[in-house]
């Protein structure tokens, strides 16, 4: 009876997904295909990042934390400069730690070149924040969170590129699971 | 903020100093020397055009903005034309001009991206009136005025119409986007593999918007081409069937239309006779502890048909063997509890001879191994591409109908 009902889910999904691609150009259903798997590439690679963290002993994954999300951030920042206009990483990134400051001020603080987090471990110029940061954990756990919540913000905004409204809700339920269990995991750790 | 970005910016910090600035002008819009700062750092002629333009609303009298925005402005409308977006080099031209009117150069390329064969006519007499000498501008006029129509001046270099990549006089492939730009050779088009696609995507977006706006012989043309390098015939041909509406004497085109056409038709029979038939739908089971990948995959599969099952676990994917039947098993190696190798040996022990799929981060040698000896068929590694494990699932659902 399930097995049933799932194959009428997907049938009816499957109408509908024709009979909305029929209805725009190739080109465009062309480019929300592209877009598509870039995006589920990175949300595998983005995946890969957070188990290896996970891997690691739990006194190197408290001072990294910081630096897998905003590698997370960074490399989803690489993917929107693909997209036109040019410039879409500086407006993804200022936007993205915008909406985060509004809940997690101290994420404004992150030191941001303009095209990407620069958070080293080693020693210059963000190096006394990192230090504060490792030491105080309240503040770490709120840049933490800040950076999933900007991380989502960078996502949602990768919605507006596609054409398709099914798209759109597919690459919404994705990334949705992938900031979930961030989230958990953050809560977890940090 | 300010001065700590004139500062990067002298110290040859680009990044750093934009930042600053713009934060600095964020804060302040009326902010004249920052925005002359970022204009200065601009990474593209139109962001270095719309910051001067900045500077010149705030102080329409900073004698540094106006030279250096005509000066932008002229390259970039220059630029333009050279690419033949008309409409643009016109608009950034004309506003060269009311900065410089004493500039001979902005005249002459006005002239050369007229929309009327009488605007082209006026610029070239403004030409001739800053210096009467100017030959190309006495000869043009000359022609304009014996053919009574719009001439184009000579232009020497040619520009890929996907990536814009600059050669001289035009090419079989583009060395930029490798993509094929003639017709000459259909074949070679259609099974174009290194075109870069994302250039083409792109390239198709700016002339489907060319061609929604005005009825242009060169934008059905590239529009059509763009389509034949990525494979798409049936986006192609009612493209290239639009040029050749719009220049019925181009009888070249005319013939490599109708080879296409025919292409297509034959593709379509053998499709009919079922000698392309597509694969048929499969079930697969997804065996991972991470929700992510298991709507990665799930939606991957399921955009192209096929039926997904998911489980987190042993006990659930155990259940889910009983009660369906798939055709195919992915199935992580890190699980917690027990691992993807000791799960492979209890489905293989416990089921009929349902293939297993390893999907893993770890691609070292040894853990291929180990999944062969576990009794996997194949193994994908993690993170995938979407295209790359459609292959692997097709290739290994049909090995298995094969036996």
């Amino acid at each position: 009876m399930k097995g049933l009902k799932e194959s009428i889910r997907l049938a009816r999904a499957r109408r509908l997904a024709v009979s909305n691609r029929k209805a725009l150009p190739p080109s465009k259903v062309h480019w929300d295909n592209e877009l598509e798997d870039k995006l589920i590439f990175l949300v595998s690679t983005l995946e890969q990042l957070m188990i290896k963290w996970l891997e690691k002993s739990s006194e190197e994954r408290a001072s990294g934390t910081l630096q897998l999300l905003a590698e997370m951030v960074n490399r989803t920042l690489d993917l929107a400069e693909k997209l036109p206009p040019p410039g879409a990483r500086a407006y993804f990134l200022t936007h993205a730690l915008d909406h985060a400051g509004q809940s997690y001020p101290l994420v404004r603080a992150l030191p941001a070149n303009g095209y990407h987090l620069s958070i080293e471990t080693t020693a210059g110029a963000a190096n006394s924040m990192m230090e504060w940061l490792v030491k105080s954990r309240s503040s770490l756990r709120q840049v933490c969170q800040g950076l999933v919540l900007a991380l989502e913000f960078c996502f949602a905004l990768f919605e507006r590129f596609f054409y398709l409204p099914e798209t759109r809700d597919r690459w919404k339920t994705i990334y949705q699971i992938l900031i979930l269990e961030l989230k958990q995991v953050v809560v977890v750790l940090v | 903020m300010l001065q700590g970005g004139i500062a990067a910016a002298k110290a040859g910090d680009k990044v750093l100093a934009r930042s600053l600035l713009l934060r600095a002008v964020e804060h302040d819009s009326s902010n004249e020397i920052g925005w002359l700062w970022l204009a200065s750092l601009a990474d593209n002629p139109p962001e270095a055009i719309e910051y001067l333009r900045r500077v010149l609303a705030i102080n329409p009298r900073n004698d540094q903005a106006r030279p250096s925005l005509n000066k932008v402005l002229l390259r970039h409308g220059i630029a333009l034309a050279k690419e033949g977006d008309k409409s643009q080099a016109r608009a950034l031209l004309l506003e060269a001009s009311s900065l410089n009117p004493g500039n001979e150069l902005v005249w002459l390329w006005l002239a050369s991206v007229a929309e009327k064969p009488t605007d082209a006519v006026t610029w070239l007499q403004k030409t001739l009136e800053i210096n009467p000498n100017n030959q190309q501008a006495i000869s043009w006029l000359k022609r304009l005025r014996s053919q009574n129509g719009a001439a184009k001046p000579p232009n020497p270099s040619w520009q890929c119409p996907f990536c814009a990549v600059i050669s001289q006089g035009k090419l079989f492939a583009c060395p930029g986007c490798r993509a094929v730009l003639t017709l000459t050779d259909l074949n070679a088009a259609i099974e174009n593999r290194q075109a870069d696609r994302d250039i083409l995507a792109r390239a198709i977006k700016h002339y489907q918007n060319l061609v929604e706006s005005n009825e242009e012989f060169s934008a059905h043309y590239y529009l059509g081409l763009a389509y034949l390098n990525l494979n798409q015939l049936s986006e192609a041909i009612p493209c290239l069937q639009k040029a050749s509406q719009l220049r019925p004497d181009a009888e070249i085109l005319k013939a490599h239309l109708a080879a296409l056409e025919q292409r297509q038709k034959a593709m379509r029979e053998a499709s009919n006779r079922g000698q392309r038939r597509p694969s048929p739908l499969k079930t697969v089971l997804v065996v991972d502890d991470s929700a992510t990948v298991r709507k990665l995959v799930q939606v991957i599969l399921e955009r192209c048909g096929h039926q997904v099952l998911t489980a987190s676990g042993m006990m659930e994917a155990l259940t889910k063997l009983e009660e369906t039947d798939p055709d195919l098993v992915l199935l992580d190696i890190c699980m917690p509890r027990i691992d993807g190798y000791q799960l492979c040996k209890i489905i293989k022990g416990a089921t009929r001879d349902v293939p297993v799929v390893m999907l893993s981060g770890k691609d070292g040698f040894f853990d291929k191994v180990r999944g062969r000896m576990a009794g996997a068929v194949g193994y994908i590694t993690k993170p995938f591409e979407p295209a790359a494990l459609i292959r692997a699932v097709e290739t290994y659902c049909n090995q298995n109908s094969l036996r």
